[in-house]
């Protein structure tokens, strides 16, 4: 076997020196390298080879900081688009923090792509939660901090759930092999908890039911243009290690069922149109893990596939989303509409990202999404097939329809925000072009997936048939329930979700400590301050002073202080003592019998 | 930044007009009956591939290829996902999800 090829630059080199450098540049110079160093690692992710890696060695441990693959590079390709869109969408914005953080969380994801061991994983991992952050404080509200540090806290817990996983696993298996990225399946369902702790941890990063709360809080949240960024690394991220580390998982079809059944529902009723679309991002976040689920090739491929495309057309939703906030200050369903008679060019770029989340034929999520629906229909999975159908559905009247409906059309808000800006309308071009692009040329993504597509044909006569009339007739139920007058109005509302548990859990948590440990403080404060210290310094205070008047009688006695009475001799020692001031002889007298006592005392 | 707002002398819009929405409703309906009826004709006139094999049990061929399924399906999910997201949000005025806009704010 040839040895295998050294890289000579890690692919995320180029973000991370982008990161860097529009941390120090200012203004347009800053923005430029925005564009311009996802355009490089683009060039450098092209330049790498199949089986190539790159080793180094931290505190004696030899790690597989890249290995190339084909997943790896694909994955390298769309993290570099994304961040570039990202960078362009974000050209006007001239806060440097949210821009170099902004390439160094993309230079992070580059990193877990082409993670070639656990090791160097659990490093970029971390790495992707702390430099994720800023895209949410960098709104500079109240509660986007508060949201920030909530989605921290899951971020980190994500983290430190992998290191217990990674030590629990070389616990198990000892040496080097422990750490492989291989498969764990096999692990998981014999009951290894390592590999458990391991799926959890990804299972936060990619939104398990349950442990979803951190996107639907934080993203909607963060700046204009945060969910941008945020939308296109982190789940990714978590799709990318669950298709590497646990194909064909049985607990992946239940929970990948579950996650593109539950937020639909909350999608209908949702009056924040981004929370909406971090609903919807669930539900999608679903069909890849089902496809990982499932295990097949071709699965995996369209699991891989669907990450692919949803990057782009849900970056592209929440570019005109981010648009709309950024001109309007606004993003409530109720408080928007006929936003398309002064914002036409963005309604027509969200409508072609409502069209590819829907996945209708020509658009890039019919050509990924077709993929797992088949392979969960081929293995016999009818129950999960009926359930993906069910949300496939859903996906067009919340995403395809109420997004577009309630922000551009609608009743007349009144609002005739500017068009978006040159950058922002370019970066959502660029993302239309490529949902049709590769609606309508899937070969060009099927040539890059691990398995290469299988020799899959998603423009088969009965596939396009079914899926077109699956979509119209959902969106006719949505029209038939709106002229009846019966569809949900967008109302002025919060929901509860799951983190209702977590936040009254929090403060019930936080409750019951501050009575419990301040309560304690209290008392202990009452203890020794109020108490025993005081005692203690009355004594340190006055003691010389009583031990000088006990004192007084013998040392007459004993004739140190000829020709004094022995109150005169009383007053004087007890002044000395107080004070603190003795006679030489004195001071020396006792010196002497305290170093006599340490030598006996030391005997 | 304030946004403008509504002048009063805007010129109306095509879709400001509710007969032209009419219109635009009613094309849309004939789309949908004319997909039904495309549907109808591969479905029985020609044959649809199935997806599922064997693995179906007493099935001999999938609901794909039976004709109308996903027309039925689609309609049918989409307005039970409205409706039951609906009463999610309150039955009967008791509200079940639903909170005020300030909900966490309060303390």
């Amino acid at each position: 076997m040839l040895a295998a090829a050294e890289i000579s630059f890690h692919p995320a080199t180029a973000l991370i020196l982008g990161g860097i450098v529009a941390g120090i540049l200012r203004g347009r110079y800053a923005s430029a390298v925005m564009v311009i160093a996802p355009i490089l690692g683009l060039w450098l992710v092209s330049t790498m080879e199949v089986g190539a890696t790159s080793t180094m060695v931290l505190f004696g441990q030899e790690i597989i900081n890249a290995e190339v693959d084909r997943q790896a590079i694909l994955f390298g390709y769309l993290f570099h688009i994304a961040a570039l869109v990202a960078g362009l969408y974000a050209f006007h914005l001239r806060d440097p923090w949210q821009l170099s953080t902004g390439l160094l969380y993309a230079a992070t994801a580059v990193g877990v792509a082409f993670a070639g061991d656990l090791i160097s994983l659990f490093l970029w991992w971390e790495g992707l939660a702390i430099t994720s952050v800023f895209q949410i404080w960098g709104r500079k509200t109240k509660r986007a901090e508060q949201s920030g540090f909530r989605y921290l806290f899951f971020h980190v817990s994500s983290g430190l759930l992998l290191l217990a996983g990674i030590v629990f696993r070389y616990h198990a298996v000892g040496g080097p092999e422990a750490f492989a990225m291989v498969s764990l399946t096999e692990a998981l369902e014999g009951g290894d908890l390592g590999a458990t702790l391991i799926l959890l941890a990804i299972g936060i990063k990619a939104a398990f039911p349950g442990l979803h709360v951190w996107l639907t809080d934080g993203y909607a949240e963060a700046t204009p243009t945060g969910p941008v960024f945020l939308c296109a690394f982190t789940t990714k991220c978590a799709v990318c290690m669950l298709a590497r580390l646990f194909p064909g998982a049985d607990v992946l079809l239940l929970v990948g069922g579950l996650m593109a059944f539950f937020p639909i529902f909350y999608a209908v009723i949702e009056n924040d149109l981004r929370r909406v679309l971090c609903y919807s991002k669930i539900n999608q976040i679903g069909f890849m893990v089902v496809g990982v689920g499932i295990g097949t090739e071709l699965a995996i491929d369209g699991a891989v596939a669907h990450a692919f495309t949803h990057v782009i057309y849900k970056g592209l939703l929440f570019m005109s989303m981010g648009a709309v906030l950024f001109r309007t200050g606004e993003i409530r369903g109720s408080e928007l509409g006929g936003l398309y008679k002064s914002m036409p060019w963005t309604t027509g770029f969200c409508i072609i990202g409502a069209a590819s989340i829907s996945a209708f034929p020509l658009f890039s999520g019919f050509v990924s999404k077709s993929l797992i629906m088949v392979e969960a229909a081929r293995e016999g999975h009818l129950f999960l097939w009926l359930v993906l159908l069910f949300a496939a559905a859903g996906v067009v009247e919340h995403a395809g329809i109420k997004i577009p409906y309630f922000a551009f059309f609608s009743k007349d808000s009144g609002l005739r925000p500017k068009e978006a800006p040159l950058n922002m309308l370019l970066a959502m071009g660029l993302s239309s072009f490529l949902c049709i692009f590769l609606g309508c040329n899937p070969q060009w993504l099927y040539q890059l997936l691990p398995n290469y597509g299988g020799g899959y044909h998603p423009y088969d006569a009965t596939h396009v048939v079914n899926q077109t009339l699956l979509l119209f007739f959902s969106i006719l139920a949505v029209a038939c329930l709106k002229l009846k007058k019966i569809y949900p109005p967008e109302v002025r509302s919060v929901n509860l979700d799951i983190d209702f548990i977590y936040r009254k859990a929090g403060r019930l948590f936080l409750c019951s400590m501050s009575t419990f440990w301040n309560g304690l403080n209290e008392k202990a404060h009452a203890f020794f301050v109020g108490g025993v210290s005081g005692k203690f310094s009355a004594f340190t205070a006055d003691g010389p002073g009583i031990m000088a008047k006990w004192l007084s009688q013998p040392l007459q006695r004993l004739g140190f202080y000829p020709g004094k009475s022995d109150e005169e001799t009383e007053a004087d020692l007890e002044q000395q003592a107080t004070t603190g001031i003795h006679p030489i002889g004195l001071t020396a007298l006792f010196g002497i019998l305290f170093l006599l006592g340490f030598l006996f005392l030391a005997r | 930044m304030p946004t403008k707002k509504k002048s009063k002398n805007e010129p109306k819009r095509w879709l400001d007009h509710p007969a032209n929405v009419k219109k635009f409703l009613n094309a849309f309906f004939g789309l949908c009956a004319l997909l039904l009826l495309i549907d109808l004709v591969f479905g029985f006139g020609w044959h649809k591939h199935a997806a599922f094999h064997d693995g179906m049990g007493g099935l001999v061929e999938g609901p794909e290829t039976w004709p109308v399924f996903y027309a039925i399906y689609g309609f049918v999910s989409c307005a039970a996902l409205i409706l039951i997201s609906k009463a999610l949000r309150s039955v009967k005025g008791h509200r079940i999800l639903m909170r005020d806009e300030d909900y966490w704010e309060k303390d």
